[in-house]
């Protein structure tokens, strides 16, 4: 997490943008286990 | 610095601004961690403590982020209120200052179609035990007039298989006609009856294929499929990916050509194919056994079975259920059925409502009624096994996540719903089934997101 905000900046200045940042994976996976009677995964859990 | 697989995704907010929550939220603790889950809306996301859960109530109260600032009262409490602010955000489990419809499922209109039983293979576990054709199979023009129906319903999506759906001669033929009505389509093949020309004809017209490879190498497929076109079918899966098709490999191992290198040698096979490939080709592993030609492991041998399917699955990527779990879970997106209800057509036009044909009990065919009938029998079964109909799911916070399980394997009809009088019940479902639910969301959550 990456606070772009510091606390009393935002007390004293009354900042009114919050800035957030957060990460997300991207790699695309290469295998997935299931039952494949159809095109798609075949069950839910 | 952020780490290469890891995309940085920024938001900024308002202090004025506030959350609307379409669904009801309900928290669960397991763990060391609180779970919000958003009922009707599918989604969830992950506290770490006690206070984000407090904000989130003010938050689902409908307090402003400027309200809920003038509560913090130090460092560590603004970080934490940083970062679920984050955490709502990342996962869209709260819009702001805007209303988003609840209840949204998959608009894709599916059917799938058995164009033979007819194979040129006699695999071992082939739970159609497909070889010959049927007697009085569909003919082209009949295929031909099943899509125009299915176009008039306004369905989008056309998946051929068999048997070998290449067995049919009209099957190109075929393929360009849903093409040219608009659907997206997808094939299911071995791959042995495939060349250059089927190939690059196909690829024009086909969003997706699943060729299915048994084995790591020649002898290891052999064992299974009883057929050397292991090369050849290594080279179709290349070229269908390399020409812009979406394309699975799905592999069946049986216990005869899994051992102590299974995971080694599919890692290897894996990374040959994706090394020719400039996208990805995606490896489908069966996790269980089916009623086959040959084969019918038993509960406990299914058992033994999936773990040692699971080692390969790790073998190749260990955190592949967490990606796959929580990219399975779209933001947002209601899962309250495993597809049941989905109309099926076997080649001789007999209609069922999952491609487990043996086990279920035909509804009709479609030479004596309309393929709007059976669609509208197939919705009207799919809303009745549903999540929201079925217990004890209707009552479960969880029930969108989830969505059920199989309706064949875990349901008191065992997928012979014609007729059926009785309360539709899951027997399957348990406290070890729930937490293993709860343990995917939070470590799926945990793996794929850095706050």
């Amino acid at each position: 997490m990456s606070i772009i905000i510091n606390f009393k900046k935002t007390k004293k200045m009354k900042t009114k943008i919050i800035k957030l940042e957060w990460k997300e994976k991207t790699d695309i996976n290469k295998i997935s286990v299931g039952i494949w009677l159809k095109e798609g995964y075949c069950g839910s859990y | 610095m952020w780490e290469m697989d890891y995309k940085l995704i920024k938001k900024e907010l308002s202090i004025y601004d506030k959350f609307v929550f379409n669904g009801n939220i309900k928290f669960h603790k397991y763990k060391n961690v609180w779970l919000a889950v958003s009922i009707e809306t599918a989604n969830w996301i992950v506290l770490k403590s006690l206070f984000q859960k407090r904000i989130l109530i003010l938050f689902i109260n409908g307090k402003n982020i400027d309200f809920v600032l003038k509560k913090i009262s130090n460092e560590k409490e603004h970080s934490e209120f940083i970062e679920l602010l984050s955490i709502i955000c990342s996962r869209n489990f709260g819009y702001i200052n805007k209303i988003k419809h609840t209840k949204n499922i998959k608009k894709e209109k599916k059917i799938s179609c058995c164009l033979t039983t007819s194979c040129n293979l006699r695999c071992k576990h082939c739970y159609m035990s497909a070889g010959n054709e049927l007697k009085n199979e569909l003919k082209f023009e009949e295929w031909k007039n099943i899509l125009d129906q299915f176009k008039e319903e306004n369905g989008t999506h056309v998946t051929f298989t068999g048997g070998e759906p290449l067995m049919k001669t009209f099957f190109l033929d075929l393929v360009k006609y849903a093409y040219d009505l608009g659907f997206h389509v997808a094939i299911l093949s071995n791959g042995t009856l495939l060349d250059e020309y089927k190939i690059s004809f196909l690829s024009r017209y086909i969003d997706k294929i699943q060729i299915s490879i048994d084995g790591f190498d020649a002898r290891s497929n052999y064992i299974t499929r009883g057929n050397m076109d292991f090369d050849k079918i290594v080279n179709a899966v290349i070229s269908f990916s390399n020409k812009g098709v979406i394309t699975y490999v799905a592999t069946t191992f049986t216990f005869e050509n899994l051992n102590n290198k299974t995971s080694i040698e599919y890692e290897k096979l894996v990374n040959y194919i994706n090394s020719k490939c400039n996208n990805k080709v995606i490896f489908r592993l069966t996790k269980k056994m089916l009623k086959g030609r040959y084969i019918n492991y038993s509960e406990k041998e299914n058992e033994k079975y999936n773990n040692k399917i699971l080692k390969i699955e790790n073998k190749i990527n260990p955190n592949s259920f967490y990606i796959n779990f929580i990219r399975d879970h779209n933001k947002n997106v209601v899962t309250d059925n495993c597809g049941f209800g989905g109309v099926e057509i076997l080649s001789n036009g007999n209609i069922y409502f999952c491609n487990r044909f043996s086990d279920l009990e035909c509804y009709g065919n479609i030479r004596k009624n309309k393929l709007k009938y059976f669609i509208e029998k197939g919705e009207e079964i799919n809303k009745k096994t549903s999540c929201d109909n079925i217990e004890p799911c209707k009552k479960c916070d969880f029930k969108y996540i989830c969505g059920g399980g199989c309706r064949i394997d875990d349901f008191n009809f065992n997928g012979k719903l014609k007729n059926f009088k009785k309360e539709i019940l899951q027997t399957t479902c348990n406290s070890k089934i729930k937490n293993k639910l709860k343990e995917s969301m939070i470590k799926s959550f945990e793996y794929y997101y850095k706050f």
